[in-house]
């Protein structure tokens, strides 16, 4: 009796853990065990048919008109140095890199940027600012403009929407983003 | 005795329900230290702005060397105790650039060097350098490389902090060199 109880203990447990195992595992795939058994009324498996097709040229084209490059003055110092030693002269501005267009999609401002050859740092539709330090060096005994912006690009062109091989929409489109800082000094 | 048998048979899948959902309790409980970690993972990031301003960063000399096909510039700079310790913090990740002035880049045909990763802060040494090198595709005469070589001024020096954004710009490297410590 008492090894009948056993028996069936030991049973149970392994069936359990059985289940178990088998529940935390990925679903077995029964195509290559024994028990897999093919259904003669199975619906049979559709494939596609070759057929001819008409050319589907669908999507967004940009055809590029014009761009410009341009400087913002945002600082402008005249430094005196009466000294017999080289002197330095630091400023700090906060740089915003951003870009904006009005386009239908991101795709055509990157062919826009790619058209004007200037990259952009940020994505379309964003800004980053960070403060950009300028340490000028003056030499003794002398005068200096300085000056300090950023500079940026503006470029414009004509945004296509293709359906089927046909023009379905088109507008003048713009784009603008900033590039990079820049400065320069002037002997007075 | 059939009721015995029953009891012991619905006794023991119990008690194997009792262990299975145990262990997968625990299976839990181990996982959740690895979402912990990925919060404390999240640090506010330190700025670099402002921290290259003089007198914290200066420079002590400025080195053009020049082969047939090869340029090499050496920056020496000294920092200040506190510019030591912010980029200790944020293991040494900031970069260098040189922008060559136009009477060098017709020569080379490069306008920079490209970015060039700063000396690692270690043994709280407040002294460096950093070397900046340009492969040529063409090569060199002699007079470019003595033009090159002699005249070093104009170049100037950009700063890049971790997210390789400029922070700090000096606009004559060699002219910066030469203002008293």
């Amino acid at each position: 009796m008492k090894k009948m109880l056993l028996a069936t203990s030991m049973l149970s447990l392994l069936s359990l853990n059985a289940v178990s195992s088998a529940s935390a595992e990925e679903p077995v795939d029964f195509t290559n065990s024994e028990d897999y058994t093919e259904y003669d009324n199975a619906p049979p498996v559709t494939l596609p048919s070759i057929a001819p097709r008409a050319s589907d040229m669908s999507g967004y084209e940009y055809v590029h008109s014009s761009s410009s490059r341009n400087n913002q003055l945002e600082f402008q110092h005249l430094a005196k140095n009466p000294s017999s030693t080289t002197d330095s002269v630091s400023y700090s501005v906060a740089v915003t890199q951003s870009s904006s267009a009005n386009v239908a999609t991101s795709a055509t401002f990157k062919s826009m940027v790619a058209e004007v050859g200037v990259s952009t740092q940020v994505q379309l539709g964003t800004s980053t600012t960070k403060t950009l330090s300028i340490t000028w060096s003056i030499p003794a005994n002398s005068n200096y403009l300085l000056r300090a912006g950023s500079s940026w690009v503006q470029a414009s062109g004509t945004e296509k929407l293709w359906s089927a091989g046909k023009v379905i929409r088109s507008k003048t489109v713009t784009g603008k983003w900033t590039y990079t800082s820049w400065s320069d000094k002037v002997k007075q | 005795m059939i009721k015995i048998k029953n009891f012991i048979f619905i006794l023991v899948i119990l008690t194997s329900i009792f262990v299975i959902v145990a262990c997968d309790d625990n299976q839990q409980i181990e996982e959740k230290p690895s979402t912990n970690q990925q919060i404390e993972d999240v640090s506010s990031p330190i700025s670099l702005e402002k921290k290259f301003i003089p007198p914290n960063f200066g420079v002590d000399e400025f080195k053009v060397n020049a082969d047939d096909n090869f340029v090499e510039f050496k920056i020496s700079y000294r920092i200040s105790p506190q510019l030591y310790d912010v980029l200790s913090k944020i293991d040494s990740k900031y970069y260098f650039e040189l922008k060559i002035p136009g009477n060098i880049s017709s020569i080379i045909n490069k306008d920079s060097t490209g970015l060039v990763p700063g000396a690692i802060m270690e043994f709280n040494s407040l002294n460096y350098i950093v070397t900046l090198n340009l492969d040529l595709e063409k090569p060199l005469t002699t007079s470019d490389i003595k033009e090159i070589v002699q005249n070093k001024n104009g170049y100037g020096l950009y700063i890049y902090d971790q997210d390789k954004d400029a922070i700090h710009y000096f606009d004559d490297v060699e002219l910066f060199s030469t203002i008293p410590k």
